[in-house]
């Protein structure tokens, strides 16, 4: 982790409180008030105390990053935080472009979830996160910007057309056309969020957990999602329209394959299958320009 | 619908107490509409009522101006300013909805607490603010949290900051100097102070001689108190006689230097109330003039402005009843005028007293058995005299009177006989205080007396008084020293004057040290501590300089490690990454200038072309064949400008 610099500067209740003194200063002096004068002291004081805790509240903050997140490229990320202070923190901001994650009071360790802004493609170990916060009395905003080392890969959004020659055969009759391609393995515990139609339902009936089907692609029966049969010259692009591909297909439950001029993942199905497969495009270097 | 999740309630309660003591003194209208403001506010909330309309909000803005305006005949001024200020809060009170709204009714909370000084300094009062000053600003902790939470931790951290703050406070105190004075010329508005004596002097018209307790001024001598005949206190000076008032002469004179009467001083400093005139009040005959002070021909001081503050001043006076000076033929016109006519019986009688009189002294001698033998009686309750003749009636008639009665009627005597006299104002004794070592000296005291012009001898204080009513002189102050009187008056006094003699005393500190603290108190105490008086400058600067340095340690400590840029070329570079950084751009170590470029074309669009360009001019500079120096100058420039919005 890289320790940002930590800034506080007054805020616009701050700049009001400053004219303020000004004005208490002025009219106790025109009044010979010295009780007036005793009291725009004391606010100043105050003011001035505020300052120095506003920084230490912020500077307190410990943050790292607590796993691996992912998500697709232009869309909020959920980050899983740690946060600690060395000493209590009150009011803190945790913010990164996106959503801010708002902590009332940091004693212990506690594990913030951060939604990250949209990021770029591609695998990030470094991430920005900002830490506001307007304690103790909102005249000053201190702010602090930490580097997190992190581990977040983010998958090329998914655009384009769908799947052109190997789309699932149209009216689903589903399960024998797929058998003829492909061989039934069995069944594996089902993941969350599987589509219905993969949910082995006789096999989880019997059994205690939700099972769902497992298949087995052939070569030659799988479909090759292929960068090189792909259009256009703009890489972005490509890799939308392959994200794309890989999240219908996955969907369909038809085992597929992705090819990349530098990375080739071989035919299969399920999501650690899925999840091969978008990294790989996430990883994709970035075209060369200029 | 003004945001439910507002911690309202506890600004208005610091907003109410705040306004709590403003209620004396202001206007009943503006305190009821305030307080009708209050009760809306945390009523709409309640009851979830929309906010008030906007007409009639100007409808109530425009009636509080006209209000004000009607009043107080103007919108400067203290009392006019507080009224206004107080409005102003309850508009806002009415409208507030957001947080922003209510942070401002904060800020005009602080300042209605602050007004409350332009009207009592008091230790009550000084201590009450602690009070809503407190609550304001654990309201303000209690605005700016984002989510809300429990007042307890809002005071707790309000009393963290106060208490860093005090400290703080204390020393700027000490330390700030404060030009004193009206800046805007607003001085507080005339007619509040109570005081036993007047511009004019009317014996006979005014029936009720000011009976007030309240103090006039305290006096802390340096070395004991004088002898209770020898407190008469100098005011103003009449010589004008009318017929019926006193009033003082037209063409005066300053003096340069007070009279050089030879003789010990005696030295005190007077802790003056205020009464919205220039009078200086000094013991008979004042041997020096204060600052900011001048002195009359006739020994009066005067301020060079009206005294609407406590102030406080030193002084040294001769305590001799006889001024030795020689009198000018202006001093003799003036100290002989007689009215055309009026009162014969009263010229007649002096006549008869100039007939008979070997020598001026003689005369006076004639005078005081006149009056100490004669049915005169000392009362503060006079019957009126009224009309022409009031004198004529007053030493043949009714032969009631208080010292003005007999101090005007011995001045019309002499000046009858032909000997100049005028009358001389002020204020006679006062009450020791024992706890605080120092003389009260109440508006009660005020008192008349008279100078005589003597031949070859000087002005003579005369104080006729003293001839029909001892004790309205000799009682009344009680001595320090005297140890039996002390025991005696300890077994008398009861405990509640005691302790109002301790309050008295405790209130006396707090006016001349705290409220008296002006520059040449801040000056004197660095005298004494053996600094120079440049040094207070010094002390701020320094204090200053302490907080800057402490401010850029604290930057410098937390500061963002940056690699020295290795030549100019990465200067420039290295400049248009900050520019970056603070569109909130960081590049990243690894980061070359090109991959950084698309990174930015692809997260800042608008920034895509101009760093782009900065790249490549970059690397062609860095790693082209030949450095030219007009792509050098075309890189400065893209650097230097500003970013595309």
């Amino acid at each position: 982790m890289t320790r940002g610099g930590t800034r506080a500067r007054p805020t616009r209740t701050g700049l009001l409180f400053l004219g303020l003194l000004v004005v208490m200063f002025l009219a106790s002096m025109n009044y010979g008030a010295n009780v007036g004068f005793f009291f725009t002291f004391l606010l100043a004081g105050m003011a001035l105390a505020a300052w120095p805790l506003a920084h230490a509240n912020v500077a307190a903050v410990e943050l790292a990053t607590e796993a691996p997140a992912e998500g697709f490229a232009g869309r909020p990320i959920a980050l899983e935080l740690a946060a600690e202070a060395s000493r209590p923190a009150h009011e803190l901001a945790l913010h990164n472009r996106g959503e801010p994650c708002s902590l009332t009071t940091l004693h212990a360790r506690c594990h913030p979830r951060l939604a990250l802004g949209p990021l770029p493609r591609g695998r990030h170990r470094r991430i920005t996160v900002e830490i506001h916060s307007l304690y103790p009395l909102g005249l000053f905003h201190a702010r602090r910007s930490l580097d997190l080392d992190a581990e977040i890969l983010v998958f090329p959004a998914p655009a384009g057309h769908a799947v052109p020659d190997c789309a699932p055969a149209p009216g689903r009759e589903g399960e024998q056309g797929r058998q003829s391609e492909v061989d039934f393995a069995g069944v594996r515990p089902a993941l969350p969020g599987e589509p219905p139609s993969r949910i082995a339902w006789k096999a989880s009936a019997r059994s205690q957990e939700t099972l769902s089907k497992a298949w087995e692609g052939r070569e030659g029966s799988a479909c090759w999602l292929d960068w090189d049969r792909l259009p256009g010259s703009d890489t972005e692009a490509r890799l939308s329209q392959l994200a794309r591909w890989v999240l219908e297909c996955e969907r369909g439950g038809r085992p597929y394959a992705l090819r990349l001029p530098a990375a080739t993942v071989p035919p299969g199905t399920g999501r650690p299958h899925r999840h091969r497969c978008l990294e790989a495009l996430a990883c994709h270097p970035e075209a060369p320009r200029g | 619908m003004a945001d439910p999740r507002l911690p309202r309630h506890r600004l208005l309660l610091a907003l109410g107490l705040a306004l709590l003591p403003h209620v004396l003194h202001l206007a009943p209208w503006v305190s009821a509409l305030f307080l009708a403001g209050l009760a809306w506010n945390a009523l709409s909330l309640v009851r979830e009522w929309p906010p008030p309309n906007r007409w009639w909000l100007a409808a109530l803005a425009t009636a509080g101006f006209a209000g004000v305006s009607l009043a107080f005949g103007s919108f400067t001024g203290r009392d006019a300013g507080v009224a206004l200020l107080t409005l102003m809060t309850t508009l806002k009170l009415l409208e507030a909805r957001d947080r922003r709204d209510y942070l401002l009714l904060t800020v005009l909370g602080y300042f209605l607490v602050l007004t409350l000084f332009l009207f009592d300094q008091g230790i009550p009062v000084t201590l009450y603010t602690f009070l809503p000053i407190f609550l304001l600003t654990a309201a303000l902790g209690d605005l700016s949290a984002e989510q809300p939470r429990r007042y307890r931790h809002h005071l707790r951290t309000t009393g963290r900051l106060l208490v860093g703050a005090l400290p703080l406070a204390l020393v700027l105190f000490v330390i700030v100097p404060r030009p004193a004075g009206g800046l805007w010329g607003g001085t507080p508005d005339p007619g509040r102070g109570v005081t036993g004596l007047s511009e004019r002097m009317a014996p006979g018209s005014v029936t009720d001689l000011a009976q007030s307790r309240e103090p006039a001024f305290r006096v802390a001598f340096d070395d004991g108190i004088p002898a209770s005949e020898d407190l008469y206190w100098r005011g103003p000076v009449f010589w004008h006689y009318d017929g019926r008032a006193w009033s003082p002469r037209d063409n005066r004179r300053w003096r340069r230097q007070p009279p050089g009467t030879p003789g010990a001083t005696v030295d005190y400093t007077v802790t003056l109330e205020p009464h919205h005139r220039r009078w200086l009040f000094a013991l008979d005959q004042p041997a020096s003039i204060p600052a900011q002070a001048a002195l009359t021909d006739d020994l009066q001081l005067l301020r060079d402005r009206d005294v609407h503050r406590r102030i406080s001043y030193e002084a040294s006076s001769h305590l001799d009843d006889t001024l030795a000076e020689s009198l000018t033929a202006l001093d003799r016109h003036h100290g002989l005028a007689l009215p055309a006519n009026g009162n014969p019986r009263l010229r007649q009688l002096a006549n008869e007293w100039s007939e008979r009189a070997v020598d001026d002294r003689d005369l006076l001698a004639i005078a005081r058995r006149h009056f100490a033998e004669g049915p005169y009686r000392y009362t503060l309750q006079p019957p009126a005299l009224g009309g022409e003749n009031g004198m004529d009636r007053f030493l043949f008639t009714t032969r009631e009177g208080y010292c003005e009665h007999y101090a005007a009627a011995l001045v019309l005597l002499m000046r009858a006989a032909g000997v100049p006299a005028r009358v001389v104002t002020g204020y006679q004794g006062g009450e020791y205080n024992a706890a605080g070592d120092f003389l009260l000296v109440r508006q009660s005291d005020a008192h008349a007396w008279a100078e005589v012009w003597l031949e070859g001898i000087g002005w003579r204080r005369v104080d006729p008084t003293t001839w029909i009513s001892t004790a309205r002189v000799e009682a009344g102050v009680e001595r320090p020293g005297d140890a039996a009187a002390a025991v005696a008056a300890a077994t008398d006094l009861a405990w509640t004057r005691r302790v109002g003699q301790l309050w008295d005393a405790l209130d006396y500190r707090w006016t001349r040290w705290v409220l008296g603290f002006d520059f040449s108190l801040q000056r004197r105490l660095l005298e004494r501590l053996h600094l120079p008086v440049h040094s207070l400058v010094l002390v701020a600067a320094s204090t200053i300089a302490l907080l800057l340095a402490f401010a850029a340690y604290r930057r410098w400590a937390t500061r963002r490690p940056t690699p020295r840029p290795a030549d100019e070329l990465d200067r420039l570079f290295l400049r248009y990454c900050r520019r970056l950084e603070r569109r909130g751009i960081a590049r990243r170590a690894e980061e070359g200038p090109r991959a950084l470029a698309e990174r930015v074309a692809r997260q800042h669009p608008e920034l895509a072309t101009r760093t782009r360009l900065v790249a490549e001019l970059y690397t062609r500079l860095r790693y082209g064949r030949h450095a030219d120096p007009a792509t050098r100058r075309r890189l400065a420039r893209l650097v230097r400008q500003r970013l595309p919005r």
